[in-house]
C-alpha cells in the first residue's frame, strides 16, 4: 500500500529543491548553450572529399538580396543546408558598402579545396569560401566603422566531448593562413569569429589528421609570405587586398582582424576547466547536496508515514467491592 | 489517499524476488546498450535523425517489454488519459527550465541558425526522444527501481542514469545540470504520478533550444 498524498509532498519538496540544484548547476555550466536535454544529434559531417566510410556531397550555399536605398547591403543570414549547418555567416545591415548601380547582392558559401596545408596541426573538415558579391561577380567592400561579419563553421572535434579546441583560420592568397581568433559556440562543433572580411575559411585542429597520412610542414604561398603561428595575432598587410582573389572580399584596409570585436564572444573556459575533463569537484557538490535532498526526503516521508500511535487503553477501574 | 500498487508479474523462469532484482539490472544495461548503438550508429551514413528516432522507438518498447503502462490502460476497463493537471505541471515546469537557462546561463547566447525547414522534423524528432526517455526512466526504470528498493533507489537511479546518457553527446560538463534536471523530472513522477508530467516538461525545455 502507498500513500498518495506523502508521495506528492516528498516530489513537490524534490521538485522545490531540484530547481534550485538546477540554477546552480547553470551557473557552474563552463558553457552558454541552453542545455538541451535531448533531442536530435547533429547530422553526420558532410565532406567534400571524405574520408574512407564519412558521408560526401558537401553542399553550398547562395542567397541574392536587394540593396537597400542608402546603398547598402540588408540583413545577410546565409547558410549551408546541413543539420546542424557547417558554414555559416551573418552580416547586419550596412555592413558592406554597395556601390552605386549594384542591382543585386549575391552571398554565396562554397566548400573548396584548400589551397595550401595550415602551418600547424590539420583541416578539421572543409575548407568553405565565403562572399558577398555585386550582380556582376565583384565583391563589395567591408564599410568603414561596420558591426563586423560573424562567421560560424562546424567541425569535428567537438571540445566538449573530445577537449580538443579547433582554431578557425582564413586564407589570403598573399598571406597565406590568418588566426581568425574564433571561439568556441559551445555547440555542435561549432565555431565563431567576427571578421572584417570574407574569404576561403577553415577550422584547424592541433595534431595529426586521423584520417589521413602526416601532413607536410607548411610552405609560404609566395616568396616572402610567411605562414602564422597558431595563436598569433595577426595584422595583414593592406597590400593583402590586393592580391585576394576575384571571389573573396577585399579586406578593409589596414583593419586588424582580430581588432574587429565590437561584439564581445566571451570565451568558455578551456578543457581544463571543465569543457573535455570530467568535473570532480562540481558533480561531487550536486551529489552531495542530492544526497541531502533525497535523505531530507526520507525523513520527510518516514514521518509523514509514521505509524499511528496504538490507541491508550482505556483506564480499567478496579470494581469496587459489593458491600454485603 | 491510498491506493494498491499492481503487483509484480510473476516470470515463469524464476521466483518473483530475483525478477525484482533483475529487472532493474536488465533495464540499465539494456539503456546503456541502446545509448552506445546510438552513439556508434551516428557515424554511420544514414538519414539525418533518423538514429534519434530508432533510440526513442527501442526506449519505447523496451519500456513497454518490461511492464510499463500508460497509467490508465494498467487497470482493466480504464482508458489512458492526460489529466489535465499534470499538462499543467509539465509545461510549468519546463518553462522554468527555459527561465532558469536563460537567467542563469554564465554569458550571452551566440545565434546560431539552422535551416527552418528543419524545424518540424526536428520538433518531431525532439518530441519523440524526450517522451521515450521519460517512459523509459521515470515509467519502466523508476516502477522496477521502487518495486526492488523503495523511493530512494527509484529516484537515485533514475536521476543518476538521466545524467550519464548525456554525457557521451554532451561531455562531462553536463552531469551537474543533468543531476538537478533528473531530479525535477522525479520530482515531477512522484507529484503526479506518471510520466505526462517529466515528459511534457523535458519537451518544453528541449523545444525551447530551437529559439534559443
Amino acid at each position: 500500500m502507498v500513500d498518495v498524498s506523502s508521495e506528492r509532498r516528498l516530489g513537490a519538496a524534490l521538485v522545490g529543491i531540484a530547481v534550485l540544484a538546477v540554477a546552480a548547476a547553470q551557473m557552474m555550466s563552463p558553457f552558454a548553450q541552453p542545455p538541451l536535454y535531448d533531442g536530435p544529434l547533429p547530422s553526420p559531417y558532410v565532406w567534400l572529399d571524405a574520408p574512407a566510410g564519412q558521408p560526401s556531397g558537401a553542399q553550398s550555399a547562395t542567397m541574392s538580396f536587394e540593396p537597400t536605398k542608402d546603398h547598402s547591403n540588408p540583413l545577410i543570414v546565409l547558410s549551408t543546408p546541413e543539420y546542424t549547418p557547417q558554414a555559416q555567416f551573418f552580416a547586419l545591415a550596412g555592413s558592406f558598402t554597395v556601390p552605386a548601380g549594384t542591382t543585386s547582392i549575391l552571398a554565396t558559401i562554397t566548400p573548396v579545396e584548400p589551397e595550401a596545408p595550415p602551418p600547424a596541426g590539420y583541416i578539421d573538415g572543409n575548407v568553405y569560401e565565403m562572399s558577398v558579391n555585386d550582380q556582376a561577380g565583384a565583391p563589395l567592400t567591408f564599410a568603414t566603422g561596420a558591426t563586423p561579419i560573424t562567421v560560424a563553421m562546424r567541425g569535428i572535434n567537438d571540445p566538449s566531448v573530445t577537449g580538443i579546441t579547433d582554431e578557425m583560420w582564413l586564407y589570403e592568397p598573399g598571406s597565406g593562413w590568418l588566426d581568425a581568433q574564433s571561439k568556441y559556440a559551445g555547440t555542435a562543433a561549432t565555431y565563431l569569429a567576427n571578421m572584417t572580411n570574407l574569404g576561403v575559411f577553415a577550422l584547424v585542429a592541433p595534431g595529426q589528421d586521423p584520417n589521413a597520412t602526416p601532413t607536410p610542414p607548411a610552405t609560404p604561398t609566395q616568396p616572402g609570405a610567411t605562414p602564422t603561428q597558431p595563436g598569433a595575432t595577426v595584422t595583414p598587410s593592406p597590400g593583402a587586398s590586393a592580391t585576394s582573389s576575384a571571389t573573396s572580399t577585399p579586406l578593409a584596409s589596414g583593419t586588424p582582424i582580430a581588432s574587429a570585436t565590437p561584439t564581445p564572444i566571451v570565451p568558455p573556459p578551456g578543457p581544463g576547466s571543465g569543457g573535455g575533463g570530467v568535473p570532480i569537484l562540481s558533480i561531487a557538490v550536486l551529489a552531495l547536496v542530492a544526497a541531502a535532498i533525497v535523505g531530507i526526503g526520507l525523513f520527510a516521508y518516514r514521518r509523514a508515514n509514521r505509524p499511528p500511535a496504538p490507541p491508550s487503553r482505556p483506564v480499567q477501574r478496579r470494581p469496587k467491592p459489593r458491600r454485603r | 489517499m491510498t491506493v494498491a500498487r499492481p503487483t509484480a508479474r510473476r516470470d515463469v523462469s524464476g521466483s518473483p524476488s530475483l525478477r525484482l532484482v533483475l529487472r532493474p539490472i536488465l533495464l540499465v544495461a539494456a539503456l546503456f546498450v541502446a545509448v552506445a548503438l546510438r552513439v556508434d550508429m551516428d557515424h554511420l551514413t544514414l538519414p539525418a535523425m533518423s538514429v534519434d528516432v530508432l533510440f526513442a522507438a527501442a526506449l519505447m518498447a523496451l519500456a513497454v517489454r518490461a511492464g510499463w503502462r500508460p497509467s490508465g490502460l494498467a487497470r482493466p476497463g480504464w482508458r489512458a488519459r492526460l489529466r489535465p493537471s499534470s499538462v499543467a505541471l509539465g509545461i510549468g515546469s519546463g518553462l522554468v527550465l527555459v527561465l532558469i537557462a536563460e537567467v542563469f546561463r554564465p554569458y550571452p547566447a551566440l545565434d546560431l541558425v539552422t535551416h527552418p525547414q528543419w524545424f518540424p522534423a526536428w520538433a518531431g524528432v525532439t518530441v519523440l526522444v524526450a517522451t521515450g526517455e521519460e517512459v523509459f526512466l521515470r515509467g519502466a526504470l523508476f516502477d522496477a527501481c521502487r518495486d526492488l528498493g523503495g523511493l530512494p533507489l527509484a529516484i537515485g537511479a533514475t536521476t543518476v542514469a538521466f545524467a550519464l546518457i548525456h554525457v557521451p553527446f554532451y561531455g562531462w560538463h553536463v552531469v551537474p545540470l543533468d543531476l538537478g534536471v533528473g531530479l525535477l523530472f522525479a520530482g515531477l513522477r512522484l507529484v503526479s504520478g506518471g510520466v505526462a508530467a517529466p515528459a511534457i516538461a523535458h519537451t518544453v525545455a528541449d523545444l525551447a533550444t530551437w529559439w534559443m
